[in-house]
């Protein structure tokens, strides 16, 4: 963090003491509801007859976990344990192929001036525009001519190109940040451009990419509507389909739900406090040169 | 590094570079144009076959199904010599077991003269599936019940097992026409362009005129010879109509009417498009394509997020453009659509008008709350002297990391009713229980705000942290020996070094709270009627609940229309973005 002190310089003792409120308060309301589905996750009961503001758990049963991590399909194979698996591939493959994709094109568009530059990214920015909805049928047709439904690299396909407009933004704005005088002295050197990019612009944008990474992530860790629509088969079902299984139109199975959004946001989460130091740096630099 | 090779932006490319752009412009023209013709023309003779393939069923079923008679039907239409209507009959006709359905199999493979022709590949495997089908299905004492619901599966094997189920079959038996459209484009774009080099092959010609009369060439000659040979497609279907009335009589029925989809409008539509987009994008493309043939490998940087990004997103945005103009029937209805949701005729049961109100009023209440609670505590975290702020910026982050749909859930079950923890804090207050999600606009919207509000203040949190970060100290310093006051340093030196960090961040947390899906349709669905729900959850429910697709894709674009003329207004945006540009 900075020394700057933009509120004004002298704090008095209690000031800081009135901060210190507001924000413990602030943080007990954004926590709070947290606390609640951990609570119902460890309860035995589906209903939570009679409202509790206290998230402290009252039972600490396993049971609901159990169910959802025990799920087993006709043949007695293990469900859950395959559809956590395609949910892993799906990501990774995903953060991976996108990231690469992003990466060369943005560095394209920040270093270089050629005829078609401004339209290419105007086209990336309007892209961000469309309402999902009306591509979900074309896209389930698209991806039934492939022979791409029920299949993971289906949607390693569609998440990525789609994450991929947001991702040459970000990683552009934050190249732009970086001096060429460096490249320069490389290329100097005697360096290839794609040397220069992987030796000098690389490891200086790792903020950058480590942010566009965990929201590619993200994204297709967490995306519920397109893999509703495109996989039928339970073997092919990624983890945010299932908890969708316990939530019925009229009967809510709020204990198994809660349980299936433990284990879903935990490895998400996981990942995003491993990399959230890079969040601040990586996400503004690009706006605020 | 990067200078623009060839200097002077203005000057026109080669011909053949621009000859080259001609040919992708007319392209991208043609093969829509192409997709839509053999749409057309795959609709008709669909239905063409089907009534085909009914007429002679129903003579089937009237002559008995016995091996002879079938025999003498089959030979009598010569329906074994066209593919998909002989994949039918083994199912309509074929009988309940195994035995029927080969012995029709071979009478149908049987050619007009008698000698057997060989199966296609897919009827082969088509007629063990049938067979297999059959076979489980009599053993369980199939009637057919679940004809209508069961999917594609669920018909073929109704199609077999009940003689009811013939219709159903018929529907799921049905093929695709294949038809050769790929050479007349390929053969008048070509044309076009020997026309286009020779008329600019001097250097220094206006490009556009050419072009857009090769535009024009093409666009009219090409969507001629497809409207022509998909005319001759329909009448050859027609004419095969015609003689099977002739040879069933009455008891056939009529053939079904065959519209004339392929007409002037679609010959004079596709070249003007064809003309204007040619004489539109000649130089630009030209640039590119002169620009590439330079520094190829810069393209090929570029080219996989492109196509990637053109094949995914904005083919199916077309797609769903073109969807927009048509109704249930996939019939062209032009503005029907966009008209039943600008004027709705009184049938409709929500306002569009209204619906815009809610969705502005959500959006614009969203982003000041995230705004205000974001920048607020950017505000004190970013006190230097402010002790456990990295523990506060950690956990304050925490609904940034869980997924929206869960976060829209679980804060449905905070405001239940009876168990939800909403009314337990204002029962802790002395308030009555609330009915959060009940009748009331008030209650819902508020419920949605609450959620989407705890939802989305992290982020701009953190781009606040970003700016703030950046700014150096010692104006702070300056203004304060200059005897600004707290609030004077907020406004003269704070609000204007944040701008060009917030001002995206707003826009972009605009788009994201005017599409907020999850929220609106999880939270409060929409209650009470409606009410609630904003213009991209009216859109789903045209779809899923209304099933009107044309209606939702109407609705999408009108909400793609706002978003796009959002930014353009937004001036601010504009110059920011021009600035990334340069």
């Amino acid at each position: 963090m900075s020394d700057s002190n933009p509120a004004g310089r002298k704090v008095s003792r209690g000031g800081q003491a009135t901060r210190h409120a507001v924000l413990v308060a602030v943080t007990l309301v954004t926590l709070l509801p947290v606390a609640w589905v951990v609570k119902m996750a460890l309860s035995d009961s589906q209903s939570f007859q009679g409202a509790s503001l206290s998230p402290i758990p009252e039972e600490a049963s396993l049971a609901n976990v159990a169910e959802v991590t025990g799920s087993t399909d006709a043949d007695g194979s293990w469900l859950f344990g395959r559809q956590a698996l395609n949910s892993v591939i799906v990501s990774v493959f995903t953060t991976l192929f996108g990231i690469t994709v992003a990466c060369t094109a943005a560095y394209a568009f920040s270093r270089f001036r050629f005829a078609g530059r401004r339209a290419g990214l105007f086209l990336f920015l309007v892209s961000q525009m469309f309402p999902g909805i009306m591509m979900m049928i074309p896209l389930y047709v698209i991806m039934e001519s492939l022979h791409l439904l029920d299949t993971m690299l289906g949607l390693v396909l569609v998440y990525s190109t789609t994450s991929v407009p947001f991702s040459v933004w970000m990683l552009k704005g934050y190249f732009d940040t970086i001096p060429k005088d460096l490249e320069e002295a490389a290329v100097i050197d005697g360096a290839s451009p794609i040397r220069t990019f992987w030796s000098v612009v690389l490891p200086l944008s790792l903020p950058a990419i480590a942010i566009t990474a965990l929201f590619s992530f993200m994204s297709a860790w967490n995306e519920f509507v397109l893999a509703y629509t495109f996989l039928s088969k339970q073997s092919a079902f990624t983890l945010p389909v299932i908890i969708r299984n316990y939530v019925g139109e009229h009967d809510v199975r709020w204990g198994l739900f809660a349980a299936a959004s433990l284990i879903v946001s935990a490895p998400v989460v996981a990942l995003f406090f491993t990399l959230q130091r890079y969040l601040v740096g990586g996400l503004t630099a690009g706006a605020v040169k | 590094m990067g200078a623009m090779p060839g200097g002077d932006r203005n000057a026109a490319p080669r011909p053949l570079d621009q000859a080259l752009a001609v040919a992708v412009l007319l392209a991208a023209v043609l093969a829509p144009g192409t997709f839509f013709a053999r749409l057309e023309v795959a609709r008709e003779v669909a239905a063409s076959e089907e009534w085909r393939a009914l007429a002679v069923g129903r003579q089937i079923v009237a002559s008995g199904a016995d091996e002879a008679a079938l025999a003498a039907t089959v030979r009598t239409t010569g329906a074994g010599a066209v593919p998909g209507l002989s994949a039918t009959f083994v199912q309509t006709a074929g009988g309940t077991d195994e035995f029927g359905i080969a012995a029709t199999a071979r009478l149908l493979a049987l050619g007009p003269n008698g000698m057997p022709v060989e199966l296609p590949k897919d009827l082969s495997g088509r007629v063990k599936e049938a067979a297999g089908r059959a076979k489980s299905s009599v053993g369980d004492g199939g009637t057919g019940a679940a004809c209508i619901d069961g999917g594609e599966q669920a018909r073929l094997l109704c199609a077999v097992a009940t003689p009811g189920g013939a219709v159903a079959g018929v529907m799921a038996g049905r093929s695709d026409v294949q038809a050769p459209f790929g050479w007349p484009a390929t053969a008048t774009v070509a044309g076009a362009l020997l026309f286009f080099l020779a008329a600019s092959w001097k250097r220094g010609t206006r490009p556009e005129v050419p072009a857009a009369v090769a535009g024009l060439l093409a666009g009219g000659v090409g969507a001629l010879l497809l409207a022509w040979g998909g005319r001759g497609m329909i009448d050859a279907a027609g004419a095969a109509e015609t003689s099977l009335s002739g040879l069933l009589g009455a008891a056939a029925g009529s053939p079904p009417l065959h519209a004339p989809s392929l007409g002037v409008a679609f010959v004079v539509s596709l070249a003007v498009v064809a003309a204007l987009l040619a004489a539109a994008g000649v130089r630009g493309l030209g640039r590119v394509v002169s620009d590439f043939r330079d520094r190829p490998f810069l393209y090929a940087a570029i080219a996989p997020a492109m196509i990637g990004m053109v094949l995914l997103i904005f083919v199916p945005f077309f797609m769903g453009v073109y969807l927009a103009f048509l109704d249930n029937n996939r019939t062209f209805v032009g503005l029907a659509n966009f008209v039943e949701i600008l004027a709705p005729s009184g049938t409709s049961d929500t306002n569009f008008y209204l619906t815009l109100g809610v969705t502005v009023l959500w959006t614009t209440l969203n982003v000041v709350m995230h705004v205000a609670i974001g920048l607020g505590l950017a505000l004190i975290l970013s006190d230097a002297r402010l002790r456990g702020k990295a523990i506060y910026r950690v956990l304050l982050i925490v609904p940034w990391a869980i997924p929206n749909y869960i976060t829209a859930l679980v804060w449905k079950w905070i405001f239940n009713t009876q168990y939800g923890p909403a009314n337990a804090f204002l029962a802790l207050l002395g308030v009555a229980p609330v009915d959060w999600l009940g009748r009331s606009f008030v209650t819902n919207f508020t419920a949605n705000l609450v959620t989407n509000t705890w939802l989305g203040f992290p982020f701009m949190m953190v781009i606040s942290l970003g700016a703030l970060q950046s700014i150096p100290a010692d104006l702070y310093e300056a203004a304060e020996m200059d005897g600004a006051g707290r609030w004077a340093r907020f406004r003269h030196v704070t609000l204007p070094l944040l701008k060009p960090a917030l001002v995206p961040a707003i826009v972009l947390g605009t788009i994201w709270t005017f599409n907020m899906f999850n929220v609106v349709y999880l939270v409060s669905g929409g209650a009470p009627d409606n009410q609630t729900n904003i213009l991209i959850t009216e859109a789903y429910r045209a779809f899923r609940v209304l099933k009107n697709y044309g209606l939702a894709a109407a609705y999408s674009l009108i909400i793609f229309f706002i978003l796009a003329a959002y930014t353009m207004v937004t001036n601010r945006v504009t110059r920011a973005a021009e600035s990334v540009y340069e």
